[in-house]
């Protein structure tokens, strides 16, 4: 789920960044494309406008007034452009250094170019200050001089000359005219000296200082206004401008390069996108085939190749009227054994593809191995007709067929329990225990009346069996003998209840003692069992221990019989020690004094049996003044592999003896077991690997005597 | 062409910030910028006298006289340059420059941002309309500004190229010789004059000293002695005396003076009775702005 979540995020940051590296990718070829366009038309701009004030300042060359303005809006005009090109952020960039150092160059150029232009200015002022004011001059000698007097006129003449040549000079901008002006200057300062008239003099003597302002001027205005005709500053110009355009061809490779990884970049985000998207969906893929075999696995059955319990769990949770039918093969634990598991095993294949070709496939059945040699076959419930019609089919086919096992021939018999109640597999399991009680029935299907029938039935046979036990006398004492482990002899044996059945079948306490405490006959069972360990303790030099609950001790009516069996036998009856089991049920501690108080006199002992096991109220049962304890056998059992059962084991002891109370081991069923027995200092030892119950009170040797022998028992 | 007449008119209007330009009002005529609060900008750029000083040089704080006389703050914003010597290049660094002089109002910029600061006046309208408390800077500004709204439109020679009326014919006869006898050459463009500088005595030399406010005094050029900024002749019949020093106190002296120093030769008396005539459809209407209340 993380693993997804990183996923999309990542396949969505890809297709994000993807986006915006268009965007910007747009964005950045439009501004600079933009820039580029805007810096070059300044540029050009720039040129028309110079071009413009070179004409503008020709124009006041040439005209004899002209309104300057004009000239010095077109300075400020280029100086602003020259201001904001230079601090244009697109020429910034490092790519437009030999740009700006041209443009800082232009710019100090036109610096200089503006100071010549101001002097040229004042120069062009007085030139045309002269070259205006001379004619009026020549005009005024008019009036001045006589034209009629040869002298005079030489004076008009020479004026006129003087303006003619002026004017060629300055508007053909030719220094050569220069020496004839000189020449004329001379000429007219040799007529001054001639001339004595006052106004005439001063005439003379203006148009000569015109003559001399002009010879001064003259070169200084011709080279100023050279050089802003001159096409060094658009020389200088040109070369930013052709710098620029080489510089923005970079730069828009440098862009284009830019694009070109853009480009890449978006289409790595998209690869990068494809691949989570081509990932995710095989690994989904990769992931449902894990699963798909998974749970192929864990609903098969891997030796039939029948689906499983599991799948039939799951199956038959997706049916409206689940009906079942659970196939036995009778005797599979004798094939196993008889021709061993590997032939089992191909019988239960054999017999798993015999159903699979016989159920009817209008059934749309399951077919499972339910565990062991059972099988299942699960169908929607049409009607019981059909179920039967079915189980038929199935033990016909069976009964017929003789499995080849390899050259073996086996033949194998089946038993059939059905069901389509709610608790389907446990009904039709039920179904199925009757059909094999049964000799006669091949199948059963399942009714609930069945359920209490055989609960019933069976509880009424245990406890016929034990009424007419009790009445022919047929519970019995088996003797088990308890070991003094000093000795290694046996000096007692514990009476152990058993039941004789009608056909001579001898049952264990487990098959019957439940029914006996339902029917309260445990008190007769104790009593029976009494009255026989006392009969073979008066031919016996041995001591009996007999088990007797709380419930027994607690009944009054019990608790008599007891007393009259010791009454009468009062020779032996001090050979009796009464095991006192169940003592947690013991109610009535009063009771219980009396009574270990009455047995006493007739010599009896005193044991709590299971000691050390569930709940013991040990205060309670010490104040009773018993004498044995007989320490659980779940706890011996365990006792040489649980350091904890170890230490509880001796706590015990040690309290035992410390109480002067003696201690018996039960369940002593291995060697090991004995040895820490003995280890520990219990007294007494009993169990399966000492000695088993048999009906008569003497001790068989077990298996290795030889052993304890050589221990010095 | 532009040979189709030396002269422009002045346009009708200028776009000013007219909050800025009050406040320069206030500041031009306040005697509390200068040292000992004697003489204030209007002092010597009287609106009685065509924005300048009818005495043939200034007196300043402390009774201290310089050595120029005023020229006119009217139209100066259409100069290419502002001083006699064009060393300021807009009204602006102008204005800086009388403030500071210890002939003229004696200040330093402390003393005025400290005077500028304790008046209630200045510093509430310095808040509102520069949003901090007032500074030299911003006084300037405003001073400039109000300069820049000071000029004088519709004289009659203008209407004239307008074509809007006709000049009689002396005076028609005085621009044919304004421009004959060669003024035109320096004196021309919207300010008739104000656009480059020139050399006072391009025949006969025009006496020079030391302290003459020329070109020489920032160039150290030799040339540059008694090179001026060529002064505006719009509004010359009013300013009178003339000249950088203030020495002709008329204008048919005037123009006598400048013929023979840059002519070399003398004008008739009816050549000066036509220029004294065209000179005169140079006069202008009073800036709108020095006839409001201020404060």
């Amino acid at each position: 789920m993380r693993w997804l979540i990183l996923k999309t995020t990542a396949a969505l940051f890809a297709a994000l960044l993807g986006i915006l590296l268009v965007f910007y990718q747009q964005n950045y070829l439009r501004n600079s494309f933009q820039a580029t366009e805007k810096i070059g038309n300044s540029f050009r701009v720039l040129h028309t406008e110079y071009i413009a004030l070179q004409r503008i300042v020709l124009q006041a060359s040439y005209f004899p007034y002209f309104d300057n303005d004009a000239i010095l809006l077109q300075i400020k005009k280029i100086d602003r452009r020259l201001d904001e090109l230079s601090k244009d952020p697109g020429l910034k960039k490092p790519t437009y250094t030999e740009t700006l150092i041209d443009l800082q160059q232009t710019k100090e150029h036109f610096e200089r170019l503006t100071k010549t232009i101001y002097e040229f200015l004042t120069l062009n002022a007085s030139l045309k200050n002269s070259t205006v004011y001379l004619p009026t001059l020549a005009l005024k000698a008019y009036d001045v001089f006589d034209i009629h007097s040869k002298h005079d006129r030489r004076a008009i003449v020479l004026l006129s000359k003087i303006n003619a040549t002026l004017f060629l000079a300055k508007n053909a901008l030719d220094e050569s005219f220069l020496e004839e002006v000189t020449e004329y200057k001379k000429e007219l300062e040799a007529l001054k000296k001639e001339i004595l008239e006052s106004d005439k003099k001063r005439l003379l003597q203006a148009s000569i200082g015109h003559l001399n302002l002009f010879l001064n001027i003259f070169p200084k205005f011709r080279e100023d206004l050279e050089k802003i005709l001159d096409v060094k500053f658009q020389n200088d110009l040109e070369a930013a401008i052709r710098d620029f355009s080489k510089e923005s061809k970079k730069e828009m490779a440098h862009v284009n390069t830019l694009s070109e990884l853009f480009l890449t970049l978006y289409l790595i985000s998209i690869l990068i996108v494809i691949y989570f998207i081509f990932r995710s969906e095989r690994e989904n893929i990769k992931l449902k085939r894990v699963r798909d075999q998974l749970r192929k696995s864990l609903i098969t059955d891997h030796l039939t190749g029948l689906e499983n319990r599991e799948a039939y769990i799951v199956q038959k949770r997706m049916m409206k009227h689940p009906a079942m039918i659970l196939v036995n093969i009778d005797r599979f634990k004798h094939i196993n054994e008889f021709y061993g598991s590997q032939t089992g095993d191909m019988v239960l294949q054999q017999s798993a593809q015999i159903l699979k070709e016989i159920v009817p496939l209008y059934l749309k059945a399951h077919i499972y191995r339910m565990g062991g040699d059972d099988f299942g076959i699960l169908y929607e419930f049409k009607s019981k007709e059909r179920t039967e019609g079915v189980i038929r089919e199935i033990l016909k086919h069976f009964h017929e067929k003789t499995l080849d096992i390899e050259g073996i021939f086996v033949d194998i018999s089946i038993s059939i329990g059905a069901s389509y109640d709610e608790k389907l597999f446990e009904t039709a399991d039920m179904a199925l225990k009757i059909t094999k009680s049964s000799k006669r029935r091949r199948y059963t299907i399942y009714d609930p009346s069945m359920d209490m029938s055989e609960t019933i039935s069976k509880n009424i046979h245990a406890l016929k069996q034990l009424k007419r036990a009790i009445a022919k006398d047929d519970i019995i004492p088996y003797f088990q003998p308890i070991i003094e482990l000093g000795s290694g002899m046996a000096v007692k044996y514990e009476a152990l209840a058993r039941m004789r059945t009608k056909n001579g079948d001898i049952l264990g306490p487990a098959q019957f003692l439940d029914a006996a405490k339902e029917a309260k006959l445990s008190g007769e069972i104790t009593a029976a069992i009494l009255r026989h360990t006392l009969k073979i303790a008066e031919d016996s030099d041995m001591i009996f221990s007999v088990n007797i609950s709380a419930g027994d001790i607690m009944n009054i009516h019990d608790r008599n019989i007891i007393f009259d069996l010791l009454e009468n036998h009062q020779g032996c009856a001090w050979r009796i020690v009464f095991e006192i089991v169940e003592s947690e049920e013991i109610e009535d501690y009063e009771i219980l004094g009396e009574f270990i108080g009455h047995i006493r006199k007739f010599g009896c002992r005193i044991a709590i049996d299971d000691f050390g096991s569930g709940y013991s109220n040990f205060e309670k049962l010490l104040q009773l003044q018993v004498d044995i304890l007989k320490i659980d056998g779940s706890l011996i059992k365990e006792i040489d592999t649980s350091e904890h059962t170890e230490l509880v084991v001796r706590t015990i002891v040690d309290f035992a003896k410390g109480a002067g109370l003696k201690t018996v081991a039960e369940y002593v069923h291995s060697k090991a077991i004995l040895e820490k027995v003995k280890m520990l200092g219990i007294d007494f030892a009993q169990g399966f690997y000492l000695g088993k119950p048999s009906p008569e009170p003497h001790h068989t040797e077990p298996a290795d005597t030889d052993q304890r022998r050589m221990d010095g028992t | 062409m532009a040979a189709a007449g030396p002269i422009k008119p002045i346009p009708t209007s200028v776009k000013y910030d007219h909050k800025k330009a009050e406040l320069g009002k206030v500041l031009f005529m306040d005697p509390g910028l200068s040292s000992d609060k004697s003489v204030a900008c209007v002092s010597c750029h009287s609106f009685d006298f065509g924005g300048a000083d009818p005495r043939p040089v200034s007196i300043g704080a402390h009774g201290a006289t310089g050595d120029v006389n005023a020229p006119t703050v009217y139209n100066s914003y259409f100069n290419f340059r502002q001083f006699w010597n064009g060393r300021a290049k807009d009204l602006r660094e102008q204005a800086r420059g009388p403030l500071h002089n210890p002939a003229e109002m004696g200040m330093v910029t402390k003393d005025i941002e400290y005077y500028l600061r304790h008046n209630d006046f200045y510093l509430k309208t310095f808040r509102e309309i520069y949003g901090r408390a007032p500074t030299h800077d911003d006084a300037l500004d405003a001073i400039a500004e109000f300069e820049k709204a000071l000029i004088t439109p519709n004289c009659k020679f203008d209407r004239f190229l307008r074509k809007e009326t006709k000049l009689s014919k002396l005076e028609y006869r005085g621009y044919k010789l304004f421009k004959t006898l060669g003024c035109a050459s320096c004196h021309n463009g919207i300010n008739v004059g104000g656009n480059s500088f020139q050399k006072m005595g391009l025949i006969f030399r025009y006496p020079w000293k030391e302290t003459s406010p020329d070109r020489y005094n920032i160039t150290k050029s030799p040339g540059d002695k008694n090179v001026y900024k060529v002064p505006t002749l719009r509004n010359i019949e009013l300013t009178a005396p003339y000249f950088h020093d203030g020495s002709v106190p008329t204008l048919e002296l005037a123009l006598q003076k400048m013929a023979y120093h840059n002519l070399g030769f003398d004008l008739s008396a009816e050549e000066i009775e036509a220029l004294t005539a065209f000179l005169k459809t140079l006069t202008g209407k009073p800036p709108p702005i020095i006839q409001e209340q201020s404060r």
